[in-house]
């Protein structure tokens, strides 16, 4: 494989980080699980399952349109409040942002086990300063 | 002391498929992020500039709430399965890259082809997928 056309431009040892994250640039969540590349199953206009191209397991997700599930809902229910060297911190709980993007759409089987799916993996906050 | 800067590629333009190529960046913070932390995706960076080089369907329309926005479709030779690991891509797959209406890269991945049009990520026909097929290449 020849040189990344991008590699001049970063520098550091990489190491995977399993974290959610807010990604601007598509007002979306984007949480990823394995260091594998990613096959994508969209599930409705909010949530995208990431299936891991060596073995089809989940291995994470995309939450779509995340301002406005936040404006729809408030952020009572969807946000968690915690202390960290003594700065109070608000954070959106990103289970209670897959529930609430569940509530807006129709019910079917194929959304609620995607749903299921993605709420059961470990609970994970993203500061809501880094998205509003 | 300047950061890194956006990675300007050249595409085709879905309003104007037959006039100049546009630019789409790929953000200097989401390449950088996923140089550090998600190593697999940093490599596959290059199947999107493939796919951003050489087209094979624009959709229009890709989000409910945030108006605008592309999916670009494309088919690249080769990617990343795991760190060091480079296999063809699949057959079976088209690779859609996802560019936001200011023409910025944000998402991209892999998705199951559809059995009607294999060069189209399945349910492409779906209204509440893409708001229309912008531009097909002929070749």
């Amino acid at each position: 494989m020849e040189k990344h056309f991008l590699n001049e431009y970063v520098t550091g040892e990489p190491e995977f980080r399993p974290e959610p994250w807010y990604n601007p640039h598509g007002d979306c969540i984007i949480y990823q699980t394995a260091d594998e590349a990613v096959v994508r199953e969209r599930v409705d206009e909010f949530l995208t399952v990431y299936h891991s191209a060596l073995d089809n397991r989940v291995i994470g997700y995309q939450i779509k349109d995340v301002t406005a599930i936040i404006k729809k809902f408030g952020l009572v229910g969807l946000a968690v409040q915690s202390e960290q060297n003594g700065t109070r911190i608000t954070s959106i709980s990103a289970s209670a942002l897959l529930l609430a993007a569940y509530e807006d759409g129709l019910p079917s089987l194929r959304r609620r086990e995607a749903y299921a799916e993605a709420i059961s993996g470990p609970a994970c906050t993203i500061p809501v300063s880094q998205i509003c | 002391m300047t950061g890194p800067t956006n990675y300007k590629c050249h595409t085709v333009d879905p309003d104007n498929p037959m006039g100049p190529r546009i630019t789409v960046e790929i953000p200097a913070d989401l390449y950088t992020r996923f140089y550090k932390y998600n190593p697999v995706r940093y490599e596959n960076l290059r199947a999107v500039k493939h796919v951003l080089d050489n087209p094979r369907r624009i959709f229009w329309g890709v989000r409910k709430y945030n108006q605008g926005g592309w999916c670009y479709v494309g088919k690249p030779e080769e990617w990343y399965i795991k760190p060091g690991v480079v296999v063809p891509f699949p057959e079976n797959k088209v690779f859609t890259v996802y560019v936001n209406p200011l023409r910025r890269v944000y998402e991209y991945g892999a998705e199951p082809a559809a059995s009607d049009d294999p060069s189209c990520p399945i349910d492409w026909k779906s209204t509440d997928r893409y708001r229309g097929l912008k531009w097909k290449s002929t070749s």
